[in-house]
């Protein structure tokens, strides 16, 4: 579901910009969002309801006014895929008591661990409680998470599921959220199925997420399912959404159990959590990107907003390169940052942007031994000086000629990236207001 | 002998400690933030002194993706070369199991698959799609919680289940 873009931008892209948007056009849609779909383990009742509802929408009803059919098409097109992701955005701001669960190995520690720090960076103040004594080292998987982020974690020591839950509760009263991590489980069977029932009697969770790994296949449904009937699932967080799949699997989970996404998990780091909006999803995968969801990560990162945009206008000198290093790093891979950016989702190739960390840390370094003019002036920058910044920051000639290289690589980038912006900004507000969006 | 080479996540480490108490067997570790390949080597060299057959070396899970990540298994087989690499596939992944197999295979070469949690997907599709794909045996399937819940993968018996 969050991970098929690729693939429907560019069919959307590919038949929207035929010279000619008719029936057959239609059709062609059609049959490609239903491919897409049925690959991405999406279950086939809401595949032919979504066609449906677009054949209907687009050939059968009258187009309103002012609108093209190409229009028309786009409308219903992005109107459907917000209705079939769930429409409105769900935070968990306010909820106290927050039960996780799912099969085993899907991520609930982890995302234990990210929901905190979710709830940390809004300014409140979480505690976790430890109700998973079957695997091995789960206390001490969720004690260290807990130290790293300096939120307490309770765990019982008569490694009782329901002892802990009751002191945890007790102990962490005063604090604005507890998250509760809970054994992995398959939901069908009997004995773990009663623990379960049993501790959401004592818990009274506000909230009850099922955690979910995005390349589950169409069992995910049927788990869900089950998860639902034994405590009544109030949101999911699909987790590993940075791998190939697609969280089709995810999908009919929410859809079986009416539950929409909270969150996903996008990376092994603690900050690799997102809100979903799938409003901005969508706006994401038709290509009309999310300035939004960009600038709110710079500002988590504390870069400021006249930054970006100096990022954006390629106007930024070895020294804005070196200070953002820090930051882009904690935004996270550039290639998810350019996603964000209206109509150049997917127009970069992947490797320029994959700059391996090590290699960070060292251009660190290497800015270190520049001079305020090298600085300033790549050009500079030429045998004798490279020869000189190797020595002072102790790499070789080859990475201070790599770093150039790169910076001038991003440079271009960034500008061609920046004209393709200003380009696309007149048209991205037509479209938005057309669609109703607030940019 | 356990390698405790996973050091990214938490608890990893106290993880495979906890099996290697139940089970007596010696487990080789590092700090967290420990370079995988040389925690791997230093199980490998002592299990060569100790005349110990088999060292079992674990690694941190990662996407398929993830250059860096792969790049990192990628050391590990340089430096280890290990006899037998096997990948684990959850047997409740859908149609990603494909990718995910074939780009372990490409990245950094696979010799035997196993498949995890077969009792909470009796049917386990992505059985057959991945056994096709990468043509690379299956050793084992495991089906539950216990040690004792392992078995050889017999293809008679898996198509009889799916037929």
């Amino acid at each position: 579901m969050l991970g098929f873009g690729k693939n429907i931008s560019e069919l959307v892209r590919k038949i929207l910009t035929r010279t000619t948007v008719d029936a057959e056009a239609v059709e062609d849609l059609v049959k490609g969002l239903q491919r897409i779909l049925l690959q991405t383990d999406v279950d086939v009742k809401l595949v032919f309801e979504l066609s449906e509802n677009i054949r209907r929408r687009c050939l059968k009803e009258k187009i309103p006014p002012g609108l093209t059919l190409r229009e028309q098409v786009m409308k219903v097109v992005y109107e459907e895929l917000v209705k079939l992701l769930g429409e409105e955005k769900a935070g968990l701001i306010g909820k106290k008591r927050i039960m996780l669960l799912g099969l085993f190995g899907s991520g609930k520690t982890t995302t234990a661990g990210k929901l905190a720090r979710y709830f940390q960076k809004q300014g409140l103040k979480p505690a976790m409680v430890c109700c998973d004594y079957h695997r091995p080292a789960a206390p001490e998987q969720l004690s260290q998470l807990g130290d790293k982020l300096h939120v307490p974690v309770h765990v019982s020591k008569e490694k009782n599921p329901y002892n802990a839950l009751k002191e945890g509760l007790g102990k962490f009263n005063k604090y604005d959220t507890i998250i509760i991590d809970t054994a992995g489980r398959d939901a069908l069977d009997k004995k773990l199925a009663e623990e379960l029932k049993k501790m959401d009697k004592i818990c009274q969770p506000d909230e009850v997420l099922l955690v979910i790994p995005a390349d589950i296949g169409r069992i995910g449904g049927k788990q869900a399912e089950e998860f639902n009937n034994l405590v009544g699932i109030t949101g999911v967080v699909v987790t590993k959404m940075d791998g190939t799949a697609k969280g089709g699997g995810a999908l009919s989970a929410c859809s079986v159990t009416g539950a929409k996404v909270k969150f996903i998990g996008t990376g092994e780091k603690i900050e690799n959590l997102e809100v979903y909006d799938p409003v901005r999803f969508v706006s994401r995968l038709l290509g009309l990107g999310d300035l939004q969801a960009l600038l709110e990560k710079a500002k988590e990162t504390e870069l400021k907003e006249e930054d970006v945009e100096k990022f954006l206008s390629g106007r930024f000198t070895l020294q804005d390169f070196y200070e953002q290093i820090g930051g882009m790093q904690k935004m996270g891979p550039l290639s998810n940052v350019m996603d964000m950016i209206p109509g150049l989702g997917h127009a970069i190739p992947e490797d320029v942007l994959v700059v391996q960390e090590e290699k960070m840390k060292k251009y660190k370094y290497i800015i270190d031994s520049m001079t305020k003019e090298e600085r300033k002036d790549v050009d500079l920058i030429h045998s004798s000086r490279i020869n000189r910044i190797a020595k002072g920051s102790g790499t070789s000639q080859k990475d201070v000629r790599d770093l150039v290289k790169q910076y001038n690589q991003t440079k271009k980038l960034m500008k061609k990236m920046g004209g393709v912006k200003g380009m696309k900004r007149g048209t991205l507000k037509d479209i938005a207001k057309k669609f109703g969006l607030k940019f | 002998m356990f390698a405790a080479g996973d050091s990214f996540r938490a608890a990893s480490i106290e993880q495979l400690e906890e099996h290697g108490r139940k089970l007596s067997i010696n487990v080789i570790k590092h700090k967290y933030g420990a370079d995988s390949a040389a925690v791997i080597f230093d199980a490998k060299k002592h299990a060569e002194s100790r005349k110990i057959d088999v060292v079992l070396a674990d690694t941190a899970g990662r996407t398929h993706v993830n250059k860096n990540l792969m790049d990192e298994l990628n050391k590990v087989v340089r430096v280890n070369k290990p006899d037998l690499k096997i990948l684990i596939i959850d047997s409740l992944v859908g149609n990603d199991a494909v990718p995910q197999a074939k780009m372990f295979d490409e990245g950094v070469g696979v010799d035997a698959v196993m498949f995890t949690k077969v009792d909470v997907n009796e049917k386990g599709g992505c059985i057959l799609s991945v056994a096709h794909t990468l043509k690379k045996p299956i050793l084992f399937l495991g089906f539950g919680q216990k040690y004792s819940d392992i078995k050889t993968f017999k293809p008679e018996e898996f198509i009889e289940n799916i037929i």
